[in-house]
């Protein structure tokens, strides 16, 4: 794990730590990672081959299932 | 206006992404002004193990695993932020409750935390693929006063039960 500084206007100071104040992260450093998290994903979301769910769906579509749903179908007796 | 609010348990979750049949009816509810949708939190895991599970079977590639869960996990994330999903917490009132369906329905762990989840978030209606459908007993519906749908079932069904 790296230490980095940021540069911060008043105003992006004050914004995070309401966001901390309000209880969504638990420290002005959890909040800009969820930020970075983010774009992370935005850039991710570029190498993706799909644009929309019906796509993904699409996709999967002509797929051997081997498993139905989230979960093997079982039976308990006891 | 007020909404109705819907809990999408994670297999019809699962219907938004993966399966060809089930996903009409989990759609309508997502784009209905109408509807407010809610899941818990844990439906989270159940659909990341599900993902690793086909990826184990090579069911799926690593990459189109890993696709796979990286889109649903951003389309959920736009989801929350445009307000048309909430993600229920798991707090301890709920695992109490949780408990108390295993003893009173004979229901399995999960199944009970996502009842659990939906009628102290007070749903008027749980989304459950069929498999859970036909799993689920009819006296929930009677004694906890929420209606059981599956994915299976068609838009005019859930519009007729709410007189939509």
């Amino acid at each position: 794990m790296e230490v980095a500084s940021v540069r911060l206007t008043d105003e992006e100071k004050r914004f995070l730590e309401q966001l901390v104040m309000d209880g969504k992260f638990a420290s002005i450093s959890e909040a800009l990672k969820a930020g970075l998290y983010e774009l992370m994903r935005e850039e991710k979301l570029k190498t993706i081959p799909w644009k929309s769910r019906s796509e993904v769906r699409k996709y999967f579509s002509n797929r051997k299932k081997i498993t139905k749903g989230l979960e093997v179908i079982h039976h308990e007796e006891d | 206006m007020k909404k109705i609010k819907v809990y999408l348990e994670s297999s019809a979750l699962w219907n938004l992404y993966y399966e060809e049949k089930g996903s009409e009816l989990v759609e309508y509810c997502l784009n209905q002004p109408q509807f407010e949708c809610l899941t818990s939190i844990w439906s989270q895991l159940e659909i990341e193990r599900g993902i690793k599970k086909r990826e184990n079977q090579n069911e799926l590639t690593s990459e189109e695993a890993e696709n796979l869960q990286i889109f649903i996990e951003t389309d959920n994330s736009q989801l929350i932020n445009k307000k048309k999903l909430t993600i229920s917490p798991i707090l301890d009132d709920y695992i109490v409750t949780a408990k108390k369906y295993i003893r009173n329905y004979n229901l399995y762990a999960s199944d009970a935390l996502h009842l659990a989840s939906a009628t102290i978030r007070r749903c008027k209606s749980i989304l459950v693929d069929d498999y859970h459908f036909k799993r689920l007993d009819t006296s929930i519906e009677n004694n906890e006063g929420i209606k059981i749908f599956s994915t299976a079932q068609k838009i005019e069904d859930l519009k007729a039960q709410f007189s939509i």
